[in-house]
């Protein structure tokens, strides 16, 4: 073997690995015991290697690392499943409470649920327009928010604050929500992302903060930051950003504040 | 490498994988903001795309690609040193000058010179201490491949850290 092809080769491969099960490398191997000025560069590069090997490994982990990624991604894994249905038991439980009622308490409780249900739309929390937004991704293969129909006005959607106003590329857009043909929610989109505004009326679960910038942002399924204004419950998205835009967005809102 | 249930919960994996995935991607992209921010965005694919995942034997190479498509997208600009630059470098003569000449800033910068997949395949063999058949099966590329780039990173390292011993080069020949 060529001196030059021996030392290619030994300079990938590692002398205690399973890499000397490898022919062409065997035969690498034997050249050291019959060359000795390429035993002696092949020797050196070991050296070589093992001080870049023990610097490349002085990497400093954050001891919260781990932590802080769950913190950031895991709540909104298990947030659709916090407001599930309740168990079984519990279930059971209220429908036995409902039996025993009077027939017709019954009858009359259940006329005006049903009445209810027909004339008030259901309230929405952020995990409904979460959902509604990966529907409208599948269905559409690209969600584009701009392209969504002009907002009906069924309520005052207007982005009450001026540094989201400024985002906006456009009016707002209309979504149906709850697929009921009608809209429910406002859309502004922007450059990366859009705003959803829900009615003071449908919030189910309004958020607790007054501002994005004293909200937590969510990463996943989508970079997403959420808060109340104007008993509005606004929802940024940055669908494709990462969580250091959605950081920085949420940053430089806030700082243009002050 | 483990084998998780591709089903398991994002801590789960996240328990199993960040801290190897933030020592690469800190190599990889030379700061420990930007390392941290590729993390996320891997374990981000992980949630929503990790049922895409065949083989969960293959979580970890799976995460790996994952978060070097995202260190591309994000350096779509950078400019590292051409292919045809990573020639054969002089040598030193003693191992004691090795302790003076490398240290964590110029080793990086060496890395940081390399394309991507040059110093993918370089950290992982100096980082992991896989073996180059490891190190293919973890960036998805061929044994003779792997082999290629270590042996051409390798020679851009020595050229780029021991730049001043001329004279040795023939040990080299």
């Amino acid at each position: 073997m060529e001196c030059r092809t021996a030392r290619e080769l030994l300079d990938a491969a590692r002398p205690e690995s399973v890499d000397r099960e490898d022919a062409e490398l065997q035969a690498a191997f034997a050249h050291l015991d019959e060359c000795d000025a390429c035993a002696e560069v092949v020797e050196f590069r070991r050296g070589f290697d093992r001080r870049v090997g023990a610097i490349v490994r002085q990497v400093c982990v954050p001891a919260d690392l781990q932590s802080r990624l769950v913190q950031a991604l895991v709540p909104v894994d298990v947030a659709p499943q916090a407001s599930a249905v309740p168990p079984l038991e519990v279930r059971h439980r209220r429908r036995a409470l409902i039996l025993a009622a009077s027939a017709a308490a019954l009858l009359i409780a259940a006329g005006w649920s049903f009445y209810a249900a027909r004339s008030l739309p259901a309230p929405l929390a952020a995990a409904d327009v979460l959902d509604w937004w990966r529907s409208e991704l599948a269905r559409q293969s690209g969600f584009d928010a701009a392209a969504l129909p002009e907002f009906d006005g069924s309520f005052d959607a207007a982005l009450g604050d001026g540094r989201w106003r400024s985002l906006a590329q456009s009016g707002p857009r209309g979504a149906d929500i709850d697929r009921d043909g009608t809209h429910d929610a406002a859309v502004f989109p922007f450059v990366g992302g859009f705003v959803v505004v829900v009615g003071p009326d449908r919030v189910a679960d309004p958020p607790s903060n007054a501002s994005a910038s004293a909200a937590t942002p969510v990463y996943a399924p989508v970079p997403h930051v959420a808060w109340t204004h104007a008993r509005c419950m606004h929802i940024c998205f940055l669908p494709g950003g990462t969580p250091r835009q959605m950081q920085q967005l949420v940053r430089n809102i806030s700082s243009s504040a002050a | 490498m483990n084998s998780p249930n591709p089903r398991q919960p994002l801590s789960a994996l996240i328990e199993e994988h960040a801290e190897f995935l933030y020592r690469f991607a800190y190599r990889l992209s030379g700061s420990g903001a930007d390392a941290e921010d590729l993390v996320q965005q891997a374990f981000l694919a992980a949630h929503t795309k990790l049922d895409q995942l065949r083989d969960p034997a293959k979580t970890r190479a799976w995460l790996v690609t994952v978060l070097r498509n995202a260190y591309r997208k994000q350096n779509r600009r950078e400019r590292p040193l051409p292919i045809s630059r990573l020639d054969s470098p002089p040598e030193p003569v003693t191992e004691s000058d090795l302790e003076q000449l490398l240290n964590v800033d110029s080793v990086q910068a060496a890395l940081n010179d390399l394309p991507e997949e040059f110093r993918s395949a370089l950290i992982l063999f100096y980082f992991d201490e896989l073996s180059y058949k490891e190190i293919a099966e973890l960036l998805d590329v061929p044994i003779g491949t792997v082999m290629s780039r270590l042996s051409r990173g390798k020679s851009h390292l020595r050229a780029r850290l021991l730049p001043d011993f001329a004279g040795s080069r023939a040990r080299d020949a």
